[in-house]
């Protein structure tokens, strides 16, 4: 990844003598995905306003090991359609009325310089929504390295040296939607352990 | 290397072909960040061998740079920003290096409601020397010349005063919260063109100021956002815990600029309330279609015109994005002068709208994108949505929901001429002024095709005190039909019972007219507003049988129906007048028809009529229905006999004003129904 360095306008004014120019160049721009939005930060906080969600609705969000679950679902009134962001994976919450309650997984949110491992984020869910990180150096994210002695966290499988997410589509937003000895992990259900 | 050892390089290379690839694999990137989309088309770099490739992402835009090209300076142009220099003898390999990037010239915030009557003030601030060696020329788009207008400083400097309200508004203003369209706001739009030293022309800008933020008159309303209030004495009964706000006196009416969310209470002299709903629209829930609230209607409205209005200003060749490149749209690139009236909110204001969350995101001005690279936060203000006609907050009291049959709450768009005349057109109109009769408001037979509310919802009855405000757009128009969207959003209503046998491709855009235009088959009622049963030829009664009387219509092939030749003229929106142009006739008719003095016959033979009925005489002091202010009492006729059946005939006629017009043979044909009857034929005419 390259290095971000942000320097002063004043240390790149031009100087002295330009080599004898050749015919400028015009350069037609070409657009791709919007940016995240921005995270103003602190030293220890950055916050992010109206982070992205997995369509134009009313979602609830949280963070989860580096990632972010969502729970939303009725579509959003008065906004025209837009085509589905592949960033996100969704499902029916299995245990609500069908097409009510979706869950949605982004496993590759956005964060502050540093990614996810620097940052533990959580969401203010009243409107408009706001993302807020917290400096963090002990904490588990998707991605960490993993081995026999050194296991995920709860959901997450080992897979290569690596902490992954399971892949599938999520169908749980809470424990409550999952059977009575599992809980709810990266939008999917996961048999509690048993303490022997 | 030395700076020499780099330029005899260079001059090397000039032999060679300066510009060539000497050091593949060195390079670095600028990234150039702009405060808000960046709505060049291209980008400049000079010289052109340094640059590799450049790319946008969002306001940033990214150059990549050959650090082993021996060009050491580089100067990047882009339109309306300050050039950029760069020295890329500092830039290491594999570098990102961000940059600022500054806008030519700063107009300062958009100017949304500095106060009727008030002085304004526009102090260009340029970003750079290039800027600041230029001048402004300044040219009035719309709006009345400003008193004191000054321009000073090469146009950097530009001053005035904007009308007053009563200059804005006339004399007077209704009860409650005052409706503000873009005719009534006090606006002046105003078109700057910056010129640099040179005399060329390196940036145009279109912006305006005004005195009042619009308003739908609707007690829903967005923090910061200053609401005039009509009547007298009004004070603040209750507010939200840490409100400040204060009602201010004016000139034609008071005002309060609500600062928190929440509800607040205002009372005036006469003891009436206003109860104000205060909130943000990036804070109001777009879940309007939770199936235990409006779901038919929210999946009826995302097919909408009005929903995708913003969305189809994306795409090159659409009808939208004509019309806004037709209304000076800068080619398509800048929408900003779009803003207002294809998205939620108010420019200027900070309400949560589009323009206040693009600008949070650094996302304004942007047009080539494409809707699914918008952010969700950004196009769920994108498009007029829910909250532009309802507001932003909790759902207003039943008692405080008849404003939103005003056709005020479409005039905050389309009441600005020239561009949108709609409102300016209906207002001409019979229609605008049709409940201004005491009985035409009240009487239960009257209302539902004489007030804007019952036709649409009989719940929302507004109090006494409160001015009639006629059939409004919503009477025709349903925005959020739930059976789906329908051309022009006209509202699906049932034919009237006369009118069901006739195939629908007779009817067209009409059947919304029909219902109030046709006379309902109450035979112990005098028909009333018999437009259609005329054009038609339908309604009338055989005198002798007792059964139908119609007629062929020379018309009902008119392409439209009624608004074929009830078409108005003038410019967009100039329709509603829903008059007839002599042009309508002309397609057909070599000169327009001859009136035929069906009127006076119809007159002469109804007092003949009232006369053999023994009808006793009426006062005409309501100016209402033909049939209700002729001398004699209609009601009386009975219409089991031929006189009384000759009767009806001889009023569906009276009733219809330009029945020669619309069907002059049935006319005809129903008054000789009728003077058969008092000539005393028999037979079935």
């Amino acid at each position: 990844m390259n290095r971000i360095a942000v320097v002063a306008v004043g240390h790149l004014l031009f100087v002295g003598t330009a080599c004898p120019s050749s015919t400028p160049r015009d350069f037609p721009l070409q657009h791709s995905e919007a940016t995240a939005p921005a995270f103003v930060c602190g030293p220890q906080r950055c916050v992010q306003d109206y982070p992205r969600t997995p369509d134009d609705s009313d979602w609830s969000c949280a963070g989860m090991a580096g990632s972010v679950v969502c729970l939303g679902g009725t579509q959003a009134a008065g906004v025209a359609a837009a085509s589905a962001n592949p960033r996100w994976r969704c499902g029916d919450v299995v245990s609500r009325p069908r097409g009510e309650h979706r869950v949605c997984v982004d496993l590759e949110p956005d964060f502050p310089p540093g990614g996810a491992p620097a940052w533990k984020c959580h969401f203010q869910n009243e409107l408009p929504m706001r993302r807020i990180c917290d400096r963090s150096a002990d904490h588990h994210v998707l991605g960490d390295a993993c081995s026999a002695t050194s296991p995920c966290v709860d959901g997450a499988d080992c897979q290569g040296g690596r902490c992954v997410a399971p892949s599938g589509n999520p169908f749980c937003w809470v424990d409550g939607d999952c059977e009575k000895n599992a809980v709810c992990r990266f939008g999917g259900c996961l048999l509690r352990k048993v303490n022997p | 290397m030395s700076r020499l050892q780099r330029r005899l390089l260079c001059l090397t290379l000039l032999v060679l072909g300066c510009g060539s690839r000497a050091y593949p694999g060195k390079t670095a990137k600028l990234a150039l960040q702009a405060q808000h989309a960046v709505t060049a088309a291209s980008v400049r770099v000079l010289p052109g061998e340094a640059a590799l490739s450049i790319r946008q992402n969002g306001n940033t835009i990214f150059v990549e740079l050959d650090l082993s090209s021996p060009l050491r300076q580089l100067r990047i142009e882009i339109p309306e920003m300050c050039p950029v220099f760069i020295d890329v003898g500092r830039l290491k390999p594999g570098e990102t290096v961000l940059h600022p990037l500054v806008d030519l010239l700063d107009f300062g915030p958009e100017r949304a409601q500095e106060g009727y009557g008030q002085p304004f003030q526009i102090v260009v601030e340029p970003g750079c020397q290039k800027a600041a060696r230029g001048r402004i020329e300044w040219k009035r788009l719309e709006g009345e010349a400003p008193a004191e207008w000054l321009i000073a400083d090469r146009g950097f400097a530009l001053s005035g005063r904007l009308p007053s309200m009563r200059a804005a508004h006339g004399d007077g203003v209704p009860w409650g919260i005052v409706p503000i369209s873009p005719r009534t706001r006090g606006q002046l739009r105003l078109h700057a063109t910056f010129r640099d030293d040179k005399g060329v022309v390196a940036l145009e800008r279109t912006l305006s100021v005004s005195a009042a933020a619009r308003s739908t008159g609707i007690p829903n309303v967005s923090v910061g956002k200053r609401v005039y209030l009509g009547g007298k004495g009004w004070t603040v009964r209750a507010r939200p815990e840490d409100s400040d706000a204060a009602v201010m006196d004016g000139d034609l009416a008071a005002s309060i600029t609500p600062d928190r969310a929440g509800r607040f209470v205002l009372g005036d002299a006469q003891d009436k309330e206003l109860v104000l709903m205060v909130g943000a629209l990036d804070t109001t829930p777009l879940d309007c279609g939770r199936t235990d609230c409006h779901p038919t209607i929210s999946s009826g409205i995302s097919k909408s015109a009005m929903t995708s209005t913003w969305k189809r200003l994306f795409v090159p060749g659409t009808a939208a994005r004509d019309i806004l490149t037709a209304h000076g749209g800068a080619a398509g690139d800048d929408l900003h002068c779009a803003e207002a009236c294809h998205t939620v909110g108010e420019p200027g204001l900070e309400d949560g709208g589009y323009r206040f969350t693009a600008s949070a995101l650094r996302h304004l001005g942007v047009a080539d994108r494409g809707w699914d690279t918008l952010p969700s936060a950004l196009r769920r203000q994108a498009g007029v949505g829910c909250l532009a006609c309802h507001g932003p907050s909790a759902i207003p009291e039943p008692t405080a929901r008849w404003p939103i049959f005003r056709s005020d709450v479409c005039a905050t768009c389309h009441d600005a001429p020239p561009t949108y005349g709609h409102s300016a057109a209906w207002r001409s109109t019979r229609m605008a002024r049709s409940d201004r009769n005491e009985r035409a408001r009240t009487d239960a037979s009257c209302v539902n095709c004489h007030t804007g509310w019952a036709a649409v919802s009989m719940a929302s009855r507004p109090p006494a005190h409160v001015e009639p405000f006629g059939i409004g757009c919503a009477t025709c128009h349903d925005v959020h039909p739930e059976g789906g969207a329908t051309a022009g959003l006209l509202r699906a209503l049932a034919l009237p019972k006369l009118l069901q046998a006739l195939p629908a491709a007779t009817l067209g855009e009409s059947t919304v007219c029909l219902s109030c235009h046709t006379p309902t088959e109450q035979r112990n009622q005098p028909p009333q507003a018999t437009a259609a049963s005329i054009w038609l030829g339908r309604g009338g009664l055989d005198p002798v049988s007792g059964g139908p009387l119609e007629s062929v219509s020379p018309h009902d092939k008119v392409p439209g129906g009624c608004v074929g030749c009830h078409s108005g003229s003038g410019g967009r929106g100039g329709n509603h007048s829903f008059a007839v142009p002599s042009s309508a006739c002309v397609g057909c008719h070599a000169s327009p028809p001859r009136t035929r003095a069906v009127a006076e016959r119809a007159r002469v033979l109804w007092d003949r009529i009232a006369e053999a009925a023994q009808l006793a005489p009426r006062s005409n002091t309501e100016p209402v229905h033909a049939s209700i202010t002729l001398p004699g009492r209609s009601h009386g006729l009975d219409q089991n006999t031929p006189l009384g059946r000759a009767g009806w005939n001889v009023l569906l006629v009276l009733e219809d004003p330009a029945a020669d017009r619309h069907n002059g043979l049935y006319a005809d044909r129903l008054l000789q129904s009728a003077e058969a009857v008092l000539n005393g034929r028999k037979g079935k005419l």
